[in-house]
């Protein structure tokens, strides 16, 4: 190799190029967009990350699958319906009727005899049988209680429905008559109390809150894997030294920049790959939480995800750039995973209690709770989306404070190693 | 010209750089001086932006530096740092292109260095799958890729083997040949003596000595090798009068002769002690040229001039006699892996 660096050989790579390349105006964005590029394809490279994002995705599928196969009410109900050709015509379309409002499934049998039919309710066969009168009966194995399940609730509706339908046939009217007042048009119903937007319904009022618990799900796991990423990337550059040659080029703000950019793309793809991932999941099983998932409240969980990553996103990096080794990481990583873990655990009351005390209500209003407890609050009916937006801001300007501090924390201590650093010295520098 | 004006930091009670002040001319490679501490990575740091100084200024042809006129600028860093996980091309195209490069640019460039440095083969290996030497030249190549025209490499040499030595030493070369500011840095002073072509010697953040290596290593105190049979320590040299012993090495005595005393007069002190196999004149080593330039500027400025550790050149320079890097001995036991990890 010593022969090929003779004092005579020319040096390589264009010496005498007409414009060399750092004379050409570089925007400040132009290192940024490198860097994201870089952050983006190490990830989607390691095979750590792969696997990660593999187990993510067969968790978010499970959590659709699972709960859709062990779920009785939306299971299809076997009825079965006895009596002559006249009178099972009727009966049918009352049953499918009530099925469709209720979001039930329903799959309706003809039986032979009334023996029969309760022979295959007695053997678990059919849930329901309906024997067509008058006077028309309904067997099933034990009484309804219609806020049991789903389908008890079904069989108690269908027996009122079959009965309104006995009693305007004793009416002598003319079957149009008959067929207007059997699908009558719902009345308005005007709930006194329920935050703007929020249908009434129940099922998607459910669904609501299934969303916004998958969405605090996720919000936490990639808030983890974010925060984790950058913490361990800033510190790797610091421990490898390699940030004193990225320095020689670009900005210390550019670098972090990248850094918050770059991984905030990884993590916006994961969350659209999950959602991809539930709404395949839940068209296969048929899965009615996604049926009334409105857009709005995945815009909404999207929304506290991205909001909360920037949040936390800047503290990571500047706890990454206070110490030289990974082995100080742990230390650093205790009070940003805390308020995290305690957002995540108090949504949960929230969402499955509708609990809302003093405490919970604070921890909405706290901006490093706020994209877990917010969410929470306004899909169990809580809060005013007002109040939503609010909090939303409060956490919009904290993160503006967030950002001033850690670029300048990060400024100060990203080129000072051994010992860890303070944060008052990394402010002073 | 790239032209370090007054430059001062300290940390703390620590003084970093002490109104150092230093003309780097194109066209010819120069070296940055002085034991471990003296100075020469804050000043490198400085002139790449990555140290605030707390006065003076660094220009370059008399303009001041920015961000975008540093990007002009080629660094290898004291402490080299890759990203261990990234493959080597990878990694030299990235960081062309962070100093402004396009693509393929970047990648043309890149391979060139590349196969310069013999790493064509390992252009998708991982960084963290190489030799230490195979990462160094990795490094050189992180530093050149953009085609710098200024080039700033802070102890380029430390850990190379000696086929290294040439191969960076020609890369010195040929860019200060096409017209570039090459600065390096050693603290092993005589080891590059013969690579530089100026030099500024720095201690405690000041330069002391500066100038072409022919002027400095001609000036001061003639050098005399004096090697007499049988005679390994040289004390017969200790009673003359001003004549001082710089150095004992195999029997070869190094001397300092005030301008005062006559050659002969050595000589026949030391045929006295028996027949003499080696009597001449040489040059100074840059390593004599630091401790008496030391000397001097403690000397004027403590008027006893006691040097604490660079003053006993004498004592040091005799025990360790290992010749070449007598002043690494002297100033910093860990030699060349040094700053290593």
């Amino acid at each position: 190799m010593s022969a090929l660096a003779g004092p005579d050989r020319a040096a390589p790579s264009g010496a005498a190029s007409s414009v060399p390349p750092g004379e050409r105006p570089l925007s400040w964005w132009s290192p940024v967009r490198l860097g994201v590029e870089r952050e983006v394809v190490i990830r989607l490279r390691s095979k750590g990350f792969r696997v990660a994002l593999a187990i993510t995705l067969l968790a978010t599928a499970a959590a659709v699958v699972v709960p859709a196969l062990v779920k009785p009410g939306s299971s299809v109900v076997q009825a079965g319906v006895v009596g002559s050709p006249s009178s099972v015509g009727p009966v049918r379309t009352v049953l499918r009727a009530t099925a469709r409002h209720d979001g039930i499934k329903l799959h309706v049998h003809t039986v032979p005899s009334a023996a029969r039919a309760r022979y295959l309710v007695r053997a678990g066969k059919l849930r329901m049988a309906v024997v067509a009168g008058p006077p028309t009966v309904i067997v099933v194995k034990t009484a309804p209680s219609a806020t049991a399940s789903p389908t008890d609730a079904f069989v108690v509706q269908s027996s009122y429905q079959l009965g309104l339908g006995e009693s305007i046939a004793r009416q002598h009217l003319t079957s149009a008559q008959v067929a207007a007042v059997l699908s009558p048009a719902p009345v308005a119903v005007q709930p006194l109390r329920h935050p703007a937007g929020h249908p009434a319904g129940i099922a998607s009022f459910n669904a609501r809150k299934g969303v916004a618990m998958a969405g605090v799900l996720a919000t936490l796991i990639l808030l983890q894997f974010g925060g984790g990423w950058i913490l361990m990337g800033v510190i790797q550059e610091k421990s490898t030294r390699v940030i004193e040659v990225l320095l020689a080029a670009v900005r210390p703000l550019q670098l972090l920049t990248a850094k918050i950019l770059g991984i905030g793309v990884v993590i916006v793809g994961q969350a659209a790959l999950m959602v991809a991932v539930a709404v395949a999941a839940g068209a296969v099983v048929g899965s009615s939480i996604l049926a009334h998932a409105a857009p709005a409240a995945l815009g909404m969980a999207a929304a506290w995800l991205l909001l909360g990553y920037a949040f936390y996103s800047v503290l990571f990096a500047a706890a990454g750039s206070l110490v030289s080794r990974q082995e100080d990481a742990q230390a650093l990583m205790v009070p940003l995973i805390l308020p995290i873990t305690i957002g995540y655990a108090t949504a949960f009351p929230i969402l499955v209690g509708g609990s809302s005390s003093l405490l919970l209500r604070v921890l909405a209003w706290l901006p490093p709770t706020a994209p877990f407890d917010m969410p929470a609050m306004y899909a169990a009916g809580a809060v005013a989306l007002w109040q939503v937006a609010a909090s939303a801001l409060l956490l919009l300007l904290s993160t503006v404070v967030a950002i001033r501090l850690a670029g300048r924390i990060y400024s100060g201590a990203i080129m000072r190693t051994g010992q860890r650093v303070r944060i008052r010295q990394a402010l002073k520098a | 010209m790239l032209e370090l004006d007054r430059l001062s930091r300290r940390y703390g009670s620590t003084v970093a750089l002490d109104q150092l002040s230093l003309s780097v001319p194109s066209g010819q490679v120069f070296g940055l001086l002085g034991p471990n501490g003296a100075g020469k990575t804050t000043a490198m740091r400085a002139v790449m932006g990555l140290v605030a100084l707390d006065e003076g200024a660094v220009t370059w042809d008399r303009r001041p530096l920015d961000a975008d006129r540093r990007r002009l600028f080629g660094y290898l860093p004291e402490e080299r740092g890759l990203y261990p996980g990234m493959g080597v091309e990878q990694q030299v195209v990235y960081l062309g292109r962070l100093h402004g490069m396009g693509r393929s640019e970047a990648i043309r460039a890149a391979g060139e260095w590349l196969d310069r440095l013999g790493l064509a083969e390992r252009s998708s290996s991982k960084v963290e799958a190489l030799s230490l030497g195979n990462q160094q030249r990795v490094q050189l190549a992180a530093a050149m890729v953009h085609s710098p025209r200024v080039l700033i490499l802070d102890e380029p040499f430390s850990g190379l083997d000696p086929p290294g030595v040439d191969e960076m030493s020609g890369v010195l070369r040929d860019q200060a040949r096409s017209g570039r500011v090459v600065v390096f840095s050693s603290h092993q002073l005589d080891l590059v003596e013969h690579i530089c072509e100026s030099a500024a010697i720095v201690n405690r953040g000041r330069v002391v000595a500066n100038g072409s290596i022919d002027e400095l290593t001609t000036g001061g105190q003639r050098r005399l090798v004096v090697k007499v049979d049988g005679d390994r320590e040289g004390a017969w040299a200790s009673t003359l009068d001003g004549v001082r012993v710089s150095e004992v090495s195999g029997g070869m005595v190094r001397l300092a002769l005030s301008s005062d005393v006559d050659p002969s007069t050595v000589l026949q002190a030391a045929l006295a002690v028996g027949p003499v196999q080696h009597f001449a004149f040489e040059r100074r080593r840059m390593s004599e040229v630091f401790r008496e330039a030391v000397r001097e500027v403690e000397g004027a400025a403590t008027g006893a001039g006691p040097g604490a550790a660079t003053g006993a050149g004498r004592g040091t320079g005799a025990a360790t006699g290992t010749g070449a890097g007598s002043l690494a001995g002297a100033a910093s036991p860990g030699g060349a892996g040094g700053g290593r990890r």
